[in-house]
């Protein structure tokens, strides 16, 4: 358990050392922009999250370090979010809900929600009954929520 | 106070729908009230100031009520703040005593909501008359207590939660500078020149990421329920005759106590509450067993967070939690900036908040006593159903805010933040009161130093600021010392 929180800590830890970087220098470019307040704050901020994230992946070294003894076996859990079970199925959702996103306006809102409530529910191991029945209440609930009721502008899309 | 809330149709029908939704969202596992408002927001944008302020404090009160519901049920608390509820509550219900318990909860959450209304109406005007002195140093060591209590409270370790805190304030400084006009960190993006959208950013924080996070578990099928249906409409009052009025009074004094905190919580007022029930018993033994006390305790501390919660965000402008910081964006959105100015330039909005605060928890003893078999209906929906049918929904909410399609790709990246955040040990609340508050943060950072002529010594200048960033550092030194109390 530890080595495995040690993984991830150590390996988020220098992913935001790495951001705090990056946005440090941006926010280095602020200061010529006229007036150096305005990167006073940010240059702070990048301080901040690198002393942070340094402090962070630190540690996961250390937890690392004293879980290796323990645990050599070669087929561990993996280090971080990426690898652990389940997380297929997230990144199938969240790669559903860009392109939901992007094919919002193309296909139109009620074929677009149609297909990524389907979509989701088939991702949440719904029933093949279910999702016959969810996909379209879940779209009319929203047609009729946000145009219906709100009147706001939903785009048409390919029906239109 | 005043009776325009009850008399106002308009006015009522927001009251009793924010309620009701409030209710029945806050019942279904896994989604709060926080999720509630944030989810509705755009309902309220065709409604006045004061029918949206009056709806989200239904969706509040109701929200937090509703959770206590599905931690009796079903053993999985609507929120955190009902994780307590549930030790002994469930105990309650796998006896066949759920409407018992249910009514305990109830008619604790009841009076716990209405002490915290007595404390906020008394409190709120005197505490904003005192922050009218505030100036710039003042605010800015107000602001940095807030974001330091609610990063050392949070479960995670303090760097991260610091980390996630820092996060919050870096996405704040995308958009146009406070100060001066200069674009920072967009891209070049036209969409970016006015910051983040919010509404998209609580969505994504809050729908998005508990979608992700719940696509990541395993499936499941609808919820295992306790056997015995709801036992009598009143078969509730004896036990609560029986716990007697001390408990009450004790709890509510504990929940509005740490409601006025920046950064603590419900949930941690539950905890204290529920804790100290169990210490001062001459019992300890029957709790978690279907102690009443045990349902007490937590249900008055908890709603009387509200009351208590509602202090800082309507007198100082800072939410001391997630709940009041979506309510705080709520509140800009319709044009409404919470602070000092709010009880002398928008007194016509105070009173209807009021009148709706007290009027919300009496539609909880209504609603929860008469729809008690509708609710537990609600709480048996499989995640298979119930999370689908919402993300649909979240991705409209988001377009609607902004009516462009970036708005949902910034809900979606701010959900994937989340996730990340969430499966990596970090807490997610900090990322979004670090967004809210670091404008303040900041403007009122440099304007001290712009009249100090770059003095830092400008921001330990007053007893008030000195005194300030001192309980900062006190809350910094407990949490490094191990005190850092864990949310249940």
């Amino acid at each position: 358990m530890d080595g495995r929180t040690g993984r991830s800590d150590l390996v988020s830890g220098a992913a935001l050392f790495v951001f705090a970087l990056v946005y440090g220098v941006g926010a280095r470019g602020l200061a010529v922009s006229g007036d150096p307040g305005v990167a006073l704050v940010p240059v702070g901020l990048a301080a901040a999250l690198a002393a942070l994230s340094a402090g962070i992946a630190l540690s996961g070294w250390r937890k690392l370090r004293s879980a290796a003894p323990a645990s050599d076996s070669p087929g561990e859990e993996g280090s971080g979010f990426i690898r652990r079970p389940g997380s297929t199925r997230a990144w199938g959702v969240i790669g559903l809900t860009v392109l939901y996103a992007a094919l919002f306006q193309a296909l139109g809102h009620l074929l677009a929600t149609l297909l990524y409530t389907a979509a989701v529910a088939e991702r949440f191991g719904a029933a093949r009954r279910t999702i016959l029945v969810l996909a379209p209440c879940a779209t009319l609930l929203t047609f009729l929520l946000f145009r219906v009721v709100l009147g706001a502008r939903l785009p048409a899309g390919l029906l239109g | 106070m005043s009776l325009e809330v009850l008399l106002d149709p308009t006015l009522l029908l927001s009251l009793v729908a924010g309620s009701l939704l409030g209710i029945a969202i806050g019942a279904i596992p896994g989604l709060t009230a926080t999720l509630a408002i944030a989810l509705l927001l755009p309902l309220t944008y065709q409604l006045s100031a004061a029918s949206a302020i009056v709806m989200m404090v239904g969706i509040f009160t109701g929200g937090l009520y509703g959770g206590s519901i599905a931690a009796i049920a079903l053993s999985i608390p609507g929120a955190p703040a009902n994780a307590m509820t549930m030790l002994d509550g469930h105990a309650m219900a796998l006896r066949g005593r759920a409407g018992t318990a249910i009514g305990i909860a109830t008619f604790s959450s009841v009076v716990g909501g209405l002490a915290g209304g007595v404390v906020l109406v008394l409190f709120s005007p005197q505490l904003a008359r005192m922050a009218l002195r505030f100036q710039s140093p003042e605010m800015f060591a107000l602001v940095v207590l807030a974001l330091v209590a609610v990063a050392t409270v949070s479960r995670e370790s303090l760097a991260k939660g610091m980390a996630a805190t820092v996060i919050g304030l870096m996405l704040s400084t995308i958009g146009i500078d406070p100060l001066v006009p200069v674009p920072r960190f967009t891209l070049g993006s036209v969409n970016l020149l006015v910051g983040l959208p919010l509404i998209p950013v609580v969505i994504g924080i809050f729908a998005f990421t508990e979608l992700f996070h719940q696509a990541g578990r395993p499936p499941s099928r609808a919820h295992a329920h306790p056997s015995g249906r709801p036992d009598g409409a009143f078969a509730w009052w004896p036990e609560v005759r029986r716990v007697g009025w001390r408990p009450f009074v004790k709890n509510s004094l504990i929940g509005t106590s740490v409601g006025a905190l920046p950064g603590a919580g419900a949930a941690m007022a539950a905890f204290f509450a529920y804790s100290e029930a169990r210490r001062g018993s001459p019992h300890p033994e029957r709790f978690g067993k279907g102690a009443p006390e045990g349902i007490v305790a937590p249900e008055v501390a908890n709603n009387a967070v509200t009351g208590g919660a509602l202090i800082p965000l309507l007198a100082l402008g800072i939410p001391g939690d997630a709940v009041t910081a979506v309510i705080l964006g709520g509140l800009v959105i319709h044009g409404i900036t919470p602070g000092p100015q709010l009880f002398t330039e928008g007194a016509h909005l105070i009173a209807p908040l009021f009148t709706a605060y007290f009027a919300s928890y009496l539609l909880i003893l209504v609603f929860g006593l008469t729809l008690l078999p509708l609710y537990a209906r609600v709480t048996r929906v499989s995640k298979s159903v119930l999370f689908p049918a919402i993300a649909p929904l979240a991705v409209v909410a988001a377009f609607t805010s902004e009516r462009t399609t970036f708005a949902i790709f910034v809900a979606a990246g701010v959900g994937v933040l989340g996730y990340a955040l969430r499966r990596l040990g970090y807490p997610v609340i900090p990322v979004l009161l670090g967004l809210i508050l670091g404008p303040m943060l900041e403007s009122n950072l440099r304007r001290a130093l712009i009249l100090s002529e770059g003095d830092p010594l400008v921001l330990v200048s007053s007893p008030i600021s000195v005194g300030l960033l001192l309980a900062a550092a006190g809350f910094l030194v407990y949490a490094v010392r191990g005190g850092r109390p864990t949310r249940s």
